[in-house]
């Protein structure tokens, strides 16, 4: 940053010698041309240079201040006008001293209303030049800028995305069901094709899951049962699994994934660490008009309080932004060698 | 040649595979197969295998576990799904890991590698007649968990075993992990022609020696290779001197 800003600098005080320069080289080669050269014309035309350098620089430093290239076009574009015209008048006023200093008697005989606005105009032709160039590569900056922040920002909006879709999704899972399924195109292929339409309606499940804050309990559901199925292959008689649900729930809306994640925990955390397996039962009710959901499982619940899974964090985190308050959510060893984890939401 | 496989691995789908992908390797003889960490140590004891394929996420024991509990590892080609630590395990020389699901011409370069490795070092086979079978061989491969750090070392580039608590701390290279055994019933398995008890903490490796010399009381005191001094016990010093003289 500081290095593009000096290399700004730079560049900002070379365009500003190499056209005043051009200012007094094309001046001079006008005048020889005309045939009208003389020693005073030409040092007038050079102490223009200076001087315009001096206060446009001014000018720059006016426009940093007020922040004049983040207004509105117009109100710019007028503001520039009417800075070309006062530009142009201090830098006739300028010469004029400046000429007045060196001979004054003669000089003044010439001064005229109309020879005084010639004049001005004139300034404001090289002037004009100055102010356009300024405005638009600040312009087009502040374009290029816009662009580059808006990128920015969407890249993050993807990272978060990705970063949700990894919580959701356990890449140890993903692999291993893709594993049990390759073995399956050996040895029982009709199985290997249904374990693959599993697979894919969770995918897509949950990779759509952003686009809506709630879904219907009995989606939810489906999922779970495909995952709790995919997950039978790979653990076979290890994995004993239950779903049980209220009918009058079905149509509650709970957050999507959410299930999906307690049943998630229960595998990796209870069955898949027991050498004989144990058993998945998963239950939703309706009490008082509060929906409760329940993934108990065989295993022991032994946290780690230094940091807790980013499934379960994910959950607390989600339920508080839907529910505040109204939202309960616990695991705990609901008996000898059961888990139970349970979510409780309002059922409207 | 012929190398001796168990394949260990929790899920019978994932043993299935590995034994399908398996065909294509007619000198890999799968012996047995075994579903978790216990049940493969027993296997391993029964078998001595040359080689076992070791799935890392298992119930109760991973595979590192596993192989930190035993005395001498077999070759290991470890197999897992997703595994940051698989990654971090192989910096330490483990002949190779495996991605589940395995691609069959990676699983070519790994066979490839095997052949080299055991061509080079005779496996610790069942049908190789051990006087004793239950010592180790200079070329035995021992692998070490000392918290995250895993090293699968040659027992003949160890040249320092210290004991540290009830455990002992291995030496080799530039490392020194700590080893969750006890340096008495390490000592039992060590080869006698390579390895000296020099006193009631140390062991030394006596290819490493170089140099002797005299030491207060009639102990000695030698150098290994790299400049550490060992200091052999007055008692210990006579069973040295008679070694020496063989």
């Amino acid at each position: 940053m500081q290095v593009a800003t000096l290399y700004k600098t730079q560049a900002y005080w070379l365009c500003q010698i190499l056209g005043w320069t051009t200012f007094v080289v094309y001046e001079l080669v006008n005048y020889i041309g005309l045939g009208l050269f003389s020693v005073d014309n030409a040092l007038l035309i050079a102490a223009a240079a200076p001087l315009g350098i001096c206060m446009t620089h001014v000018y720059r430093a006016v426009l940093v201040r007020w922040q004049v290239l983040e207004m509105p076009f117009l109100k710019m574009a007028l503001l520039a006008l009417t800075a070309v015209f006062i530009l142009s008048t201090l830098l006739f006023i300028g010469l004029t001293l400046i000429t007045f200093v060196i001979d004054g008697r003669e000089m003044m005989s010439e001064l005229t209303l109309n020879y005084a606005f010639m004049s001005v105009l004139n300034w404001s032709r090289y002037l004009f030049v100055w102010v356009l160039i300024y405005h638009l590569y600040g312009m087009m900056e502040r374009i290029n800028r816009n662009r580059l922040e808006q990128l920015a920002s969407e890249n993050q909006l993807k990272n978060v995305e990705l970063q949700n879709l990894k919580a959701q999704l356990n890449p140890h899972f993903l692999f291993n069901a893709l594993n049990s399924i390759k073995a399956l195109t050996h040895s029982d292929p009709r199985r290997a094709g249904d374990a693959v339409t599993l697979l894919s309606d969770l995918l897509r499940y949950s990779l759509n899951y952003e686009k809506q804050t709630l879904v219907p309990l009995s989606d939810e559901i489906a999922v779970v049962r495909d995952y709790l199925a995919l997950e039978k292959i790979r653990f076979s008689q290890r994995l004993e699994y239950s779903i049980d649900v209220d009918p009058a729930a079905e149509k509650c809306q709970v957050p999507p994934v959410l299930l999906v994640t307690l049943a998630e925990n229960a595998i990796k955390h209870g069955v898949a660490q027991l050498i004989k397996g144990g058993e998945v039962r998963v239950q939703a009710l309706l009490e008082n008009n509060c929906l409760q959901l329940q993934v108990t499982n065989t295993g022991t619940y032994a946290p780690n309080p230094a940091r807790e899974g980013i499934g379960l964090t994910n959950i607390r985190r989600r339920l508080e932004m839907l529910y505040g308050t109204n939202a309960v959510f616990n695991i705990h060893n609901s008996g000898n060698e059961t888990v139970t984890g349970t979510v409780s939401i309002p059922a409207s | 040649m012929e190398i001796r496989t168990l394949l260990i691995d929790d899920e019978d789908l994932s043993r299935q595979e590995m034994r399908h992908l398996l065909t294509d390797y007619p000198f890999v003889n799968i012996v047995d197969e075994a579903s978790n960490a216990g049940e493969a140590k027993e296997k391993i004891r029964q078998h001595r295998p040359d080689l076992i394929f070791l799935d890392i996420n298992m119930p109760e024991k991973n595979g590192f576990e596993l192989l930190s509990e035993l005395d001498e590892s077999p070759h290991v080609v470890f197999v897992t799904a997703y595994d940051e630590f698989a990654v971090r395990a192989f910096e330490t020389n483990a002949l190779d890991y495996l991605l589940k699901p395995v691609r069959p011409e990676r699983l070519r370069k790994t066979m490839e590698a095997l052949r080299e490795a055991v061509k080079s070092a005779a496996p610790p086979s069942a049908d190789v007649p051990a006087v004793h079978p239950e010592k180790l061989r200079p070329d035995s491969l021992v692998f070490i968990k000392d918290g995250d750090n895993c090293y699968f070392v040659r027992l003949s580039d160890i040249f320092l075993i210290e004991s540290e608590d009830n455990y002992v701390r291995v030496h080799f290279g530039a490392n020194k992990p700590l080893h969750r055994k006890s340096l008495n019933l390490l000592e039992e398995k060590l080869p006698q022609e390579l390895f000296f008890r020099a006193n009631r903490q140390q062991i030394f490796n006596l290819s490493f020696v170089t140099g002797i010399e005299p030491f207060f009381h009639g102990s000695l005191r030698v150098t290994l290779r790299g400049g550490i001094r060992v200091e052999i016990s007055v008692r210990r010093a006579s069973a040295f001197k008679d070694l020496l003289s063989l």
